[in-house]
Order: C-alpha cells, then sequence, then structure tokens
C-alpha cells in the first residue's frame, strides 16, 4: 500500500513477488520468515529496540514516538503563558485559579518515524566470504523489525542503476512478514548508480524520514545522490558493507581481475606491494567517504561482513545511536 | 666476435618456440573480485612504473628467452682473438762427442786473449750467449750429446739461468762418435709438443748430415758449427798385437794424415805401460802409413801406439790394443765315445780337457764345464754341463722315446732329420745344409731352454739356465749320438762344440760384438762379465795413467760401467788366491777416423754459420719474438650466466 501523499515516477517497478511465489495468502506466516535472517532469540532482543532519529519529521499520523514538536496528544509537556491566538481550550483553569494568570498546557506530539531501507542489490553485492547481499539483507531485516515494532513506519526498497523493488509503507508489526519477504526475494542485478538511484527514490518520497542506505558504494560517481534525499528533509545513515576479502586482499600473483558486477577484466600482478597499494587506496576512499558523510550530518558506519549481526546491531548502531 | 659454429643460431628457433607457449598458454588465473572500480586506480598507479611492473609481470618469460638465446649463443660458440706472446721451448743441444776435443775453437768468444779454445768450450760460450738472448717465459733444455744423448738441465728463463748456464758449463767430453740423428731425434720429441720449439744444435760438423736429413725432424733445426775447421790431424787409427802360429807376437799399426801438409812425428809403441819401441814416420796429407811389426816380447797383453807430433786432436793419437789370448777353461768329459768328440774339444782355445768314465766321476773336482756322452750323474754337476744322447733314465731332461728312420704306412721316414733351426749362439759359423741324423731321444724341451735345432717334433739341440732362479749355470744338450749323424766329417762340427763350449763359459756375448776373441768396447758401454764357474772373485783394472782396479764377487755376473776412459780395461777372475783367467778388453776410441777428420767442418761464415737443415716450420726464426692469435672462447662466462639465469628463474618461480 502507497502512502497518497507519495509520488512515484511511472517508471519504478513496485515490488512483485518473483516468479513461482505463492499468493499472499499462501505465503509463511511472519514468524517463520524472520529465520531466513535470525534467530528468534535475536528478534525478541529486536522488539526491545528502535530506530533512533536525530531530527523531528513532519508527523502525518500519530505514532508511538515523542515527537520535539510539542502537539496535542494527552501527555503533558510543560505550560507556557497565554498569547494571544492561542487556543483557548488549552488554558489551564486550576492554574489560573492560583496564580491569577493565564497558562496554557505544552503536550508533547507523539510523532510516527519513517524508516526507509534502502538495499543495494548490484552484483557487486553479491560477493564475499560472507556474501554481502545476504549480509545487507539481514541488517535491513533487523531495522526494520526494530522500527516496526516500536511503531514505525518502514518502507524499503532495493536498487541497482536505479531503484528496482520497492515496498510500500508498513505501519504495524503484524506486517513483518511482508519486509522480510520483501527483502528474502532481493537478487543481485546489473549495476551501480547510486546518484540516480537516489534522486529518484528521493522524488518518491515527498515526505522525510530516516533513510537507512545499506550499500559497498562500488561504483564511480561519488555519493551526491545523498543530496538529494537531505534536501527533501531525509534524514540518512550510510552503511557501508564490505567483505574481507575486499579489504584485506590476498596476494595472488599473476591473475585477470574479473568484475563481479560489470564482467570487465583487468590482468595484474597481485603481488605484495600491488595489494599494499590497494589498501592504501581503500583507506583513502574510505575516509573521503565518512568525511563527506560528516560533513552532511549523515551518520556513517563501515560494516564488514565478518561482523556477527547481533554484534552490529547491539554494539556498533547503538554506539552510533542509530538504534536504541 | 666470431662464432666458430654459426649454424647452432638456429636454436634461436627455441626463443620463438617459448614466445609461442607464453603466447597459447592461458595468460593468468582468473580471479573474481566485486568490483575493479578501486583496482583500476591501483593499475593507474601500477602503470606510472610501468617499465618495472612490466618487468616483473614477464620476468619469467623474459628470463626463459634469455635463457634460450644464450644457450643458442653458447652452441653457437662465440669466441675472439687476441695477439698474445707465448714462450719458445729451445733445446740447447751441445756436441759433446770426441772431435770436440779439437783445439781450433774461437778463443776470444770463450774470453781468452791467448793460447787456444777447444770446439767444447766455443760450442758452450756461444750456447750461454743464445741463452741470454732468451726471452722471458721461453723454456730451455740443455742436451750433452755423443754417442747417447743426455738432458743437462732445463728451465725456464728467467728464473732457472743459473742452473742452466752451470749445466752448460759442466758438460764434458766422451771420447766416443757423435749419433747426430739419435740426438737430434731427443732433441725434436722433447720440443715436438711445444708451440714453438727450436733445436739448437752446436757441433763440430762430424756427423752424418744424411742420417739427420733422413729422419726429417718435425721441428726447426738450427745448426751451429764450431770450430775453424781446421784440417791439421794425424790418428792412430788401427792397431792389432795377435800372436802367429808360432807364439810370436805380430803388431799392425796404421797412422792417417787427416792434413792438408805432410806430418813427421815419433811413433812410440809400449808394452804392458812400457816404452818397448820407437821411430819416426811421416805421413803423406790425406793417405796412412801402416806396418806390421815384429820383435815385440811374447809374453806382452797390452800394446799400445802413440803418435808424438802435436796437433788438433791429441785423444786420436793413442790407440791400445790388447794380444788375443782366450782364457783357461777347465772341461771334464764323462763317458767318451769317440776321438771326435774330444778332438773337437782340445780344438777349443784355452781349453784343458780331462777325460774320466762315469765311475770316475766325482763332483768334487772343480771343472768350468762337464761334458756328458750317454750318461748323466744323479745330481747335476757343480759347474755349466753339457750333454749328448740324454740316457732314457737319469737324464735331467724327460726322454718320452726315440726318433729315427722307420716305416709308416709302407713308406720309410725318418722323423729325427733336421726340420727347422732358430737363431742361437751355438750356430754362429755353422752350416747345417746336408747334415742328416738317423737317430735321436725324443725329448721334451724343458722350461728353461731355448731349442736351437728341431726335429719334426722335437728338439735336437737346445741350450739354456736350468735352474731358473740361479743364471750362474748353463747347460747345453744334444739330443742325438753324434755318432749317428754324418756331423763327424764337416767342419761345422768343432766350430759347434767351440760355440757351444763358449756359450757356457760366456764367452760368446760379453762384448757388443759377440763373438770369441773380440774385446773391443767403445768407451762408455757396458762391460759384461760372466765368471768362471770356479771364479770366487773379479778384479778390473782401469787404463792407466789413473789406474785403479775394482773387485767383484765371482759368483754373479759382473757388469762394468766405467769404461768412459779410452784404453785397457784388464780382468783378472781368481779361485781363492789363484789366478784362473786374465783378459783385456781395450775401450777403443773410435772406429778409424770418424771423429778424427776434422776437416770435413764448412768454413765459418759469421751467423751464417747457423742454418736450419730441416723442420717442417723452417721459416721459424731463431730466438724471434713468439706471437699467437690466441682464441678465447666465451662458453665459460656464458655457461655461468645461464646457469645463473636458470637458478634466478627458478627462484623466481617458486617466490
Amino acid at each position: 500500500m502507497i502512502s497518497s501523499s507519495d509520488t512515484v515516477p511511472s517508471n519504478t517497478t513496485w515490488y512483485q513477488p518473483p516468479p513461482g511465489t505463492p499468493p499472499k495468502a499462501e505465503r509463511a506466516p511472519a514468524e517463520s520468515s524472520y529465520r531466513h535472517f535470525f534467530d528468534e532469540g535475536l528478534m525478541r532482543r529486536l522488539e526491545r529496540l528502535s530506530v533512533l532519529s536525530h531530527r523531528t519529521h513532519g508527523a502525518a499520523s500519530h505514532g508511538g514516538r515523542r515527537s520535539k514538536q510539542r502537539g496535542t496528544s494527552v501527555e503533558f509537556a510543560d505550560y507556557r503563558e497565554y498569547t494571544r491566538g492561542d487556543d483557548l481550550r488549552q488554558i489551564d483553569w486550576n492554574v489560573y485559579g492560583r496564580s491569577e494568570r493565564l497558562f496554557v498546557k505544552l503536550r508533547e506530539d507523539e510523532e510516527s518515524l519513517t524508516v526507509h531501507l534502502l538495499v543495494d542489490c548490484s552484483r557487486s553485492m553479491d560477493f564475499g566470504r560472507h556474501n554481502k547481499l545476504q549480509y545487507a539483507r539481514r541488517v535491513a531485516a533487523a531495522l526494520g523489525y526494530a522500527a516496526l515494532s516500536s511503531q514505525d513506519r518502514v518502507q524499503a526498497a532495493g536498487f541497482g542503476e536505479r531503484v528496482i523493488a520497492h515496498l510500500p509503507a508498513l505501519r504495524a508489526k503484524g506486517q513483518t512478514g511482508r519486509l522480510f519477504n520483501f527483502l528474502a526475494d532481493l537478487r543481485p542485478t546489473g549495476g551501480t548508480d547510486l546518484n540516480a538511484a537516489l534522486r529518484s527514490y528521493a522524488a518518491m518520497h515527498r515526505r522525510s524520514g530516516l533513510v537507512i542506505l545499506i550499500s559497498d558504494l562500488l561504483a564511480p560517481g561519488g555519493l551526491e545522490g545523498l543530496s538529494a534525499l537531505l534536501d527533501r528533509g531525509f534524514e540518512a545513515v550510510l552503511l557501508h558493507v564490505l567483505d574481507p576479502l575486499e579489504t584485506d586482499p590476498d596476494p595472488a600473483g599473476e591473475v585477470e581481475l574479473y568484475d563481479r558486477e560489470t564482467g570487465d577484466r583487468l590482468r595484474m600482478s597481485l603481488d605484495a606491494p600491488t595489494v599494499d597499494s590497494y589498501r592504501a587506496r581503500l583507506t583513502a576512499w574510505l575516509a573521503e567517504t565518512e568525511a563527506f558523510c560528516a560533513k552532511r550530518l549523515v551518520r556513517y558506519l563501515t560494516v564488514s561482513t565478518a561482523m556477527p549481526l547481533d554484534d552490529l546491531v547491539f554494539r556498533q548502531l547503538r554506539a552510533r545511536r542509530i538504534v536504541g | 666476435m666470431t662464432l666458430l659454429s654459426p649454424w647452432s643460431l638456429v636454436w634461436l628457433l627455441g626463443a620463438m618456440t617459448i614466445l609461442g607457449l607464453y603466447l597459447l598458454k592461458p595468460r593468468s588465473r582468473r580471479h573474481e573480485v566485486s568490483s575493479t572500480w578501486l583496482w583500476q586506480g591501483v593499475l593507474k598507479e601500477e602503470s606510472a612504473r610501468s617499465p618495472l611492473q612490466w618487468l616483473k609481470r614477464h620476468a619469467l618469460l623474459l628470463m626463459q628467452v634469455a635463457l634460450a638465446v644464450l644457450a643458442a649463443f653458447l652452441l653457437a660458440r662465440p669466441m675472439t682473438e687476441r695477439r698474445t706472446t707465448i714462450g719458445h721451448q729451445v733445446v740447447f743441444a751441445i756436441d759433446a762427442s770426441e772431435a770436440m776435443l779439437a783445439n781450433d775453437g774461437d778463443a776470444a768468444l770463450v774470453g781468452r786473449t791467448t793460447g787456444t779454445a777447444s770446439r767444447l768450450e766455443e760450442a758452450k760460450a756461444l750456447a750461454t750467449q743464445y741463452l741470454g738472448r732468451l726471452q722471458p717465459g721461453d723454456r730451455a733444455i740443455v742436451m750433452a750429446m755423443a754417442d747417447r744423448t743426455e738432458v743437462a738441465a732445463e728451465g725456464t728463463v728467467p728464473g732457472d739461468l743459473g742452473p742452466l748456464r752451470a749445466a752448460i758449463a759442466r758438460i764434458q767430453v766422451r771420447p766416443t762418435e757423435l749419433d747426430a740423428a739419435h740426438a737430434v731425434q731427443v732433441a725434436a720429441g722433447l720440443v715436438q709438443s711445444a708451440r714453438i720449439g727450436e733445436v739448437l744444435l752446436f757441433t763440430g760438423g762430424v756427423f752424418d748430415v744424411d742420417a739427420v736429413m733422413n729422419y726429417r725432424p718435425p721441428v726447426a733445426i738450427q745448426v751451429s758449427r764450431v770450430g775453424r775447421g781446421d784440417a791439421d790431424n794425424q790418428a792412430v787409427t788401427s792397431l792389432a798385437a795377435r800372436k802367429d802360429r808360432n807364439g810370436d807376437l805380430e803388431v799392425f799399426a796404421r797412422v792417417r794424415n787427416f792434413g792438408d801438409k805432410p806430418a813427421s812425428g815419433p811413433l812410440r809403441f809400449y808394452v804392458d805401460g812400457e816404452l818397448y819401441h820407437e821411430l819416426n814416420v811421416t805421413v803423406p796429407p790425406q793417405l796412412s802409413w801402416e806396418s806390421v811389426l815384429n820383435e815385440f816380447p811374447p809374453t806382452a797383453r797390452i800394446v799400445q801406439a802413440q803418435f808424438g807430433k802435436a796437433d788438433l786432436l791429441a785423444l786420436d793419437n793413442v790407440a791400445t790394443s790388447a794380444v788375443a789370448a782366450a782364457p783357461t777353461r777347465k772341461v771334464l768329459l764323462v763317458g767318451k765315445r769317440s776321438d771326435q768328440l774330444e778332438r773337437a774339444l782340445r780344438a777349443v782355445p784355452g781349453v784343458e780337457l780331462t777325460l774320466a768314465s762315469a765311475q770316475e766321476y766325482n763332483p768334487a773336482s772343480p771343472y768350468d764345464v762337464y761334458v756328458f756322452e750317454g750318461w748323466f750323474p744323479p745330481a747335476p754337476p757343480p759347474g755349466h754341463w753339457f750333454l749328448l744322447d740324454p740316457p732314457s733314465r737319469g737324464s735331467p731332461i724327460g726322454v718320452t722315446g726315440t726318433l729315427g728312420r722307420r716305416t709308416d704306412g709302407g713308406r720309410e721316414v725318418n722323423d729325427a732329420q733336421i726340420a727347422r733351426v732358430s737363431p742361437s749362439p751355438l750356430l754362429a759359423g755353422v752350416d747345417l745344409t746336408g747334415v742328416s741324423v738317423t737317430e735321436a731321444k725324443k725329448v721334451r724341451l724343458p722350461d728353461w731352454a731355448e731349442g736351437a735345432v728341431w726335429a719334426q717334433e722335437a728338439p735336437l739341440i737346445f741350450a739354456g739356465f736350468p735352474a731358473s732362479d740361479d743364471r750362474r749355470h748353463r747347460a747345453a744338450v744334444f739330443a742325438f749320438d753324434p755318432r749317428s749323424t754324418n756331423f763327424f766329417g764337416r767342419v761345422g762340427f768343432p766350430v759347434l762344440i767351440a760355440n757351444t763350449v763358449n756359450w757356457l763359459t760366456g764367452e760368446i756375448g760379453a762384448t757388443r760384438s759377440g763373438g770369441f776373441g773380440d774385446v773391443e768396447l767403445v768407451p762408455g758401454e757396458a762391460l759384461l762379465i760372466q765368471p768362471l764357474p770356479r771364479a770366487s772373485r773379479v778384479e778390473i783394472a782401469t787404463p792407466a795413467p789413473r789406474s785403479r782396479t775394482f773387485s767383484f764377487d765371482g759368483n754373479q755376473p759382473v757388469r762394468f760401467l766405467d769404461t768412459v776412459v779410452p784404453g785397457a780395461y784388464t780382468v783378472t777372475q781368481y779361485a781363492g788366491t789363484t789366478e784362473i783367467a786374465r783378459r783385456v778388453y781395450v775401450a777403443a776410441v773410435l772406429p778409424p777416423g770418424r771423429e778424427s777428420a776434422l776437416a770435413d767442418l764448412k768454413p765459418r761464415d759469421g751467423l751464417a754459420n747457423i742454418v736450419t737443415i730441416a723442420g717442417a716450420h723452417a721459416q721459424t726464426i731463431l730466438l724471434g719474438p713468439g706471437f699467437e692469435l690466441a682464441r678465447i672462447e666465451w662458453w665459460r662466462p656464458l655457461l655461468i650466466l645461464a646457469l645463473g639465469l636458470l637458478a634466478l628463474e627458478w627462484w623466481w618461480y617458486h617466490r
């Protein structure tokens, strides 16, 4: 189901189950889908977790999240003196009786956060000692489940050169099965055009929220696409997934490098100096990316696929206050 | 640089093959990465160091190709040539024969302002001069040549100059004839293996040039003639003393004048060392004076003649002769059967014959030769023995039957006839033609004997040393009774008996000519003496004036080598204190006139006296600088390089 406030480009492919997928009614219940990504213990722990946003986002509906905006909910927040134009219904007459001054009650507006899970499905993600795409799917499932558990809205998309699959907003924990199925059905496809995909996604969604981008970023062109999201008021978290084979390659001698994503071939002598040169280049690139993110208030974290999922979620992400 | 085997460069195709295989082989292992995006940057960095990277990437190929090229180059045998100096090997062959004593040498060259110098002195001075002209690295061999050739010293210049000069100075004349052909042969053999070898022959020129030329030595021979070539020389070329049939002593003397002018002087005769007769003799140029003189004492043993005129060569002015006298040999004939054998034995000079029957035979009585006819004692006699017609039993040799006339298949045959004759000292001067043997013993030839006369199946006459470990006693066997032959009436029979007795008593083979009564030897030649069986001691007295007496054990053959001095060597044998034999051997100076003909010399004419007389490389210049194009092949460093490259490739591959 798509939010009525969202505008979707005509060329976007909405999520459709892959051919051969059983009809929705016949699908396994959500309780069994999570097993693709984590065990029950981790799931129980995730239920007590919520995705943290560092900014307020316009609330189209009330959610389980206390907003910094003073609203109209029943949760008392503070008093302030009455000024002309205030809603007379909010005047606390009891206080007036005691102090003969007019105060209006300020109440916390309970906001519903929309968490956008963007998973890189390019072929370069289908690589690694621990498959990067699978790892990304597990991270997305964990964060999505945590968000739904804390009554946040969750939207998900898979992208490569463009947004190739999209899951409409889910609002209840009972919809986690759809999220898990969507993620499980993501397949590596094509190359990567991160900027195009992000611009496209930003154009699709008028309402801001927290974008969690899970990608290896292995494509030329930088992260300028992120600006399109940020400019629209999105808050962004970038989880940079890399496999140990990428961060610490072995000297393999005379080789022909085969690009999993593009099919390009590159003849190289993979000796120790070359590998060192690669590592230096990787380190510089990571530093450059982190600096870019820091400049744009994007929370950035390099994630190794060798890292256990619970370790990532409950230590790394919590430490970065991405979840809490 | 030149390639000795340029066709081997075809192996460069091997390098092409390696290149082809390299192009055909799968380039490299496929290595999958998520993206080559980062690697492209690395590759760009590598490209900045591209030459080095390229080399690293293709190091194995480059090394293999280089190895193939090196191997092909190795097989092509590259070489360069370099001009290098090489040392000569020079033989200084100095004539030390008798003629070199001629005193017409260049006294100035020797360093004397007055007086004369011998040719040998001049030759030694010349050789020393030439030795000084050798270049560093040259090798010199100093050789003295006369009747035999001896290497006096050898060494390399300049380190061994001193010893070489000393060796030249030590060379002395040997009073013998020069065997130039042999000397040149030896010298050529010494330098033949050298790359530049020369032979310098310093000689008075008295040698057989034809013999040298016939030899055609394979190296350059340079002859440096010494001496002025004066002809003023006379020599006593012949002196013989013998007793006539009446026992009187006759002396024959000949004096030859090799000069161009008549020569007069006293001819003195010494008998046993004492001056006995003197007469004045005038010899026309190039002619001889000769005479037979009687009236010498019959007891004389040694006669010496001396021509008293001073000339170029004093050595040949003296001649010595021993009075021919056979030694006394005691012979016992046991079991006489015929007078012919007794007469033949008595006719042998010096034989004292005793007759005895088999019963009278007593081995305790010493005899030099025991002759047994048809009988042999139970134990071999203590001297030489001579057995005729060996008995069937008790013989020291195996008698297996008889040979003679018999009928074989209706045909009459005689297997005792002489079938063949082997060379033997017993048969010297013996003609066996027509000799017929009608009956003989069939014997096996003993291991110790050598056959001389053979029937069809068995030996008839043989001789040898019966005790193989003791060559002191000799034995001769006639396997037939002389009466069964027609040999008795022939001249050859007494000669055969004489030869047998002489051989048994060592008279044959004692001197170089081997004949009895021939008592001459060449100075320096070994004097071989076979003492008589009775002899217990042998004394040899060397010629006057420095006469010395050497004493030897009489129980074994004597080999006396100190015969360099010409003159009479008196050999006396004793049985205890009793003299049983005396003989004089004369080391005769030379065959008549060979070394005395000093006028054979060509006139001196400066350096022109150096001539090349033969040699395959006669154009080689005497003692000139020697150069050669040394061929330097490069296979060693190339091989080392290839092996190093191979090791590097191995290391690179397993790195």
